[in-house]
C-alpha cells in the first residue's frame, strides 16, 4: 500500500514535471494567460463594486470581503483546472478507445489522466490573482483570520479534489450510454455556481450545493472561513465527509463501469 | 512457475447491446449484440512469437483485449504470465508491453525523451536501466535520430516507433503487438522483425497482429488464423509451409512414360499444361517424390522449383481452406 502510494506520489512529479516544461515552451502563452487572467478578476472586482453601490447590498458581503471570496474561487479554479482538466473528458479516451493505452499502464486509470491532463498555466496564472484579490481586500479594511485562510485553502483543495471526481464520474456514465458530452454542460454550470456566494441561495440550496456537491467548499465556506464567520475545524470535517462521499461513489462507478468497458476500434 | 506464458480456455466474448434512438420506426431502438469471440482455447509457451491473422473483424483485437486484460470475458479462464489480467490488471501491466499502432499516448507538444522519461517512472525502472534500454531502443528502431523533437513535428512512422519504445521500455516479458506496423518504412519494419526474432532468442513472447504478410513471415512461428471469432486454425508455421502449394516448372522434349505423366497431372492441382512447358502446383512436402517421378516420365530440359509463396499461403488461411485447418498437436 505505501509503495503504491509513493510509486503515484513520483508518478504526479513526473507530470508536474513535464507539463512546467510544457509552460516553459509556451512561455509567452502562459504569461499572457496570467495578464488575462488579471484582467477577468479586475473586471470582476468592478462588476461587484458597481452592484454593490447601485444596485443592492448582499447580506454579509462587503467589496473587500467579495474580493476575499473571489481569490478563493480563483484558487478552486486553478487547482481544478490544473489537474482536473482531463477528468470532464475522460469520457473521449472511453468512447474513441484510447482508453486502451491507459489500462496497459501499471498505475490507476484516473491518476494517469490526471497526470496527462496536468496543466501547470492554469495553476500559476491565477497565483498573481489571487496575491492582488488579498491585498484587495486588506486596503479596503477587511480583517483577515490567517489560520481561517490557511484551513480555507485546505477545504478548497480538498473540494477541488472532490469536484474532479464528481467529473469523473459523470465522465465513466460513458461506459453505459457512450458520450457524455453532456457532463460538459453540467460541469461549466456547476462552476459558474462559484462566482456568486452560495449564502445569497438561501439555506436549502447552500446545504444541497456545500454537502453533496462540493461547491460551497470551493469559496463560499473557505471565504468566511477566512473572514472569521463560521468554524475552520467543522467546514474541514465537512469538506472531507464530501470527498469520502465522492471517493464511494466514484470508485463504486468506476469498477462497475471497467467491468463492460467494451473498448473501441481495431 | 507456470511453463506457458498464456492460457486461455473456452474464452468467450459477446459485445453487448446498446439501446439508442432509430429513426426506422420497423426496426427496434435496441442494437443487437455481436458475438466477437467463442470458445477460443490457447496455450502459448515462452519465447513463442504468435502471428493473429484474420480478416477485419474475426475477433483478432478482442482477443488481444482480453489477453491484455482491457475487456472482461464473458466467460471462459484467462491466465498470463500467473495473473489472471483482468483481476489483476495493475500488476500483469507492469510484465507486459502493449502497441496499439492507432492509439497514441506521448505528450504531443514536448520532446519524445518527456514522454519516455514519464513512462520510466509509471514503469518504476531506475535511471542507469533507462539509459541502457534507450541505447537498446535506438539500436532496434533508431529513437535518437528524432528523441528531443517535439511529437507533433514527428512523421507518423516515427511517432510509431515513439509509441512502441514507451511501450516496451521495460523489457517486458510478454509483448503485444496490435498492427505495429501501419505507417514504417521498409527499413524500420525489417528492424521491427529484428527486434521480435531477438526477444524470442531470448525467451520472451511476442503476439503479432498485423496484416503486414513480410512481417509475420519473418518473425512468427506460429500462426492462428480467427473467424467470426472462432480460432480456425493453429499451426507452426513450419508446418503451415509444408502444406502450402509450391510450383513445379518443367518442360521437356521426350516422354518416357504416357501414363505416368497424365496420372501426375491428374493427381496434382495442374496450373499450366503445355506441349513444351508445364506448371504442376504440390504440396511442399511432396516435391522431392514428384520430381523423381517426373524424371521417369519424360527427358527434362528445364526444372524450377519456386518455393512456397507465404504471401499465398496466408491469403489461404485467412480466406479459408480445409486442408490446412486444426491445430498443432
Amino acid at each position: 500500500m505505501i509503495k503504491t502510494w509513493i510509486h503515484s506520489l513520483k508518478i504526479f512529479s513526473a507530470g508536474f514535471r513535464l507539463s512546467y516544461r510544457e509552460t516553459v515552451e509556451f512561455g509567452l502563452s502562459s504569461l499572457l494567460s496570467v495578464v488575462s487572467n488579471l484582467a477577468y478578476v479586475f473586471l470582476f472586482l468592478m462588476f461587484w463594486n458597481i452592484l454593490l453601490q447601485r444596485v443592492a447590498e448582499v447580506p454579509g458581503w462587503s467589496l473587500g470581503e467579495m474580493a476575499i471570496y473571489l481569490a478563493f474561487a480563483e484558487f478552486f479554479h486553478a487547482v481544478v483546472g490544473g489537474i482536473g482538466d482531463y477528468a470532464i473528458k475522460a469520457y473521449v479516451y472511453i468512447i474513441s478507445g484510447r482508453f486502451d493505452t491507459i489500462l496497459t499502464r501499471p498505475a490507476d486509470p484516473r491518476m494517469m489522466l490526471i497526470v496527462l491532463g496536468t496543466n501547470l498555466s492554469n495553476l500559476i496564472r491565477s497565483i498573481p490573482s489571487v496575491v492582488v484579490l488579498l491585498i484587495v481586500a486588506v486596503r479596503l479594511g477587511v480583517h483577515i483570520n490567517a489560520f481561517g485562510i490557511f484551513m480555507g485553502l485546505l477545504a478548497s483543495t480538498v473540494a477541488a479534489i472532490a469536484l474532479i471526481l464528481v467529473y469523473f464520474t459523470g465522465s465513466f456514465i460513458s461506459f453505459w450510454i457512450g458520450s457524455t458530452k453532456f457532463v460538459e454542460e453540467i460541469a461549466q454550470s456547476l462552476e459558474s455556481l462559484t462566482k456568486y456566494p452560495l449564502t445569497i441561495l438561501g439555506n436549502t440550496l447552500r446545504l444541497v450545493f456545500t454537502l453533496l456537491i462540493p461547491i460551497g467548499f470551493a469559496a463560499t465556506e473557505p471565504a468566511l472561513s477566512s473572514l472569521s464567520k463560521t468554524n475552520p475545524w467543522i467546514m474541514i470535517v465537512g469538506a472531507l465527509f464530501l470527498l469520502s462521499l465522492w471517493v464511494l461513489i466514484n470508485e463504486i462507478v468506476w469498477r462497475k463501469g471497467k467491468s463492460i468497458y467494451e473498448s473501441n476500434g481495431g | 512457475m507456470p511453463t506457458f506464458d498464456i492460457f486461455t480456455e473456452n474464452v468467450s466474448k459477446t459485445y453487448r447491446a446498446r439501446w439508442g434512438i432509430t429513426i426506422d420506426k420497423n426496426k427496434s431502438g435496441k442494437r443487437p449484440a455481436k458475438l466477437a469471440l467463442d470458445n477460443v482455447s490457447l496455450l502459448i509457451g515462452p519465447g513463442e512469437t504468435v502471428g493473429l491473422i484474420g480478416l477485419n473483424g474475426s475477433g483478432k483485437s478482442t482477443l488481444v483485449k482480453i489477453l491484455c486484460g482491457i475487456i472482461k470475458p464473458d466467460q471462459g479462464e484467462v491466465n498470463c504470465l500467473g495473473y489472471n489480467p483482468f483481476r489483476q490488471r495493475r500488476e500483469y501491466v507492469n510484465k507486459i508491453g502493449v502497441v496499439f499502432g492507432q492509439k497514441s499516448l506521448l505528450y504531443m507538444d514536448l520532446p519524445l525523451k518527456d514522454s519516455l522519461e514519464l513512462y520510466r517512472v509509471v514503469y518504476d525502472i531506475s535511471r542507469d536501466e533507462f539509459n541502457r534500454e534507450i541505447e537498446n531502443l535506438d539500436n532496434c528502431f533508431g529513437i535518437n535520430e528524432f528523441i528531443e523533437q517535439p511529437v507533433r513535428k514527428l512523421s507518423f512512422g516515427q511517432r510509431v516507433r515513439g509509441d512502441l519504445a514507451a511501450s516496451i521500455l521495460h523489457n517486458p516479458q510478454l509483448v503485444f503487438l496490435d498492427e505495429p506496423s501501419i505507417g514504417l518504412d521498409i527499413l524500420a519494419c525489417d528492424k521491427l522483425s529484428q527486434y521480435i526474432n531477438r526477444r524470442s532468442e531470448n525467451g520472451k513472447t511476442t503476439i503479432l497482429v498485423s496484416h503486414n504478410v513480410d512481417l509475420l513471415s519473418s518473425s512468427c512461428s506460429r500462426l492462428i488464423v480467427l473467424e467470426g471469432g472462432v480460432k480456425r486454425i493453429d499451426r507452426a508455421v513450419e508446418w503451415l509451409k509444408l502444406q502450402s502449394l509450391v510450383d513445379i516448372e518443367f518442360a521437356f522434349n521426350n516422354v518416357r512414360d504416357a501414363k505416368l505423366l497424365d496420372l501426375l497431372f491428374t493427381e496434382n492441382k495442374c496450373k499450366e499444361r503445355g506441349e513444351l512447358f508445364s506448371v504442376l502446383s504440390v504440396r511442399s512436402d511432396s516435391v522431392e517424390a514428384t520430381v523423381d517421378r517426373l524424371q521417369k516420365a519424360c527427358s527434362l530440359v528445364y526444372l524450377q522449383v519456386k518455393p512456397a509463396d507465404i504471401r499465398d499461403m496466408v491469403s489461404t488461411l485467412i480466406l479459408g481452406n480445409g486442408s490446412m485447418s486444426g491445430e498443432s498437436k
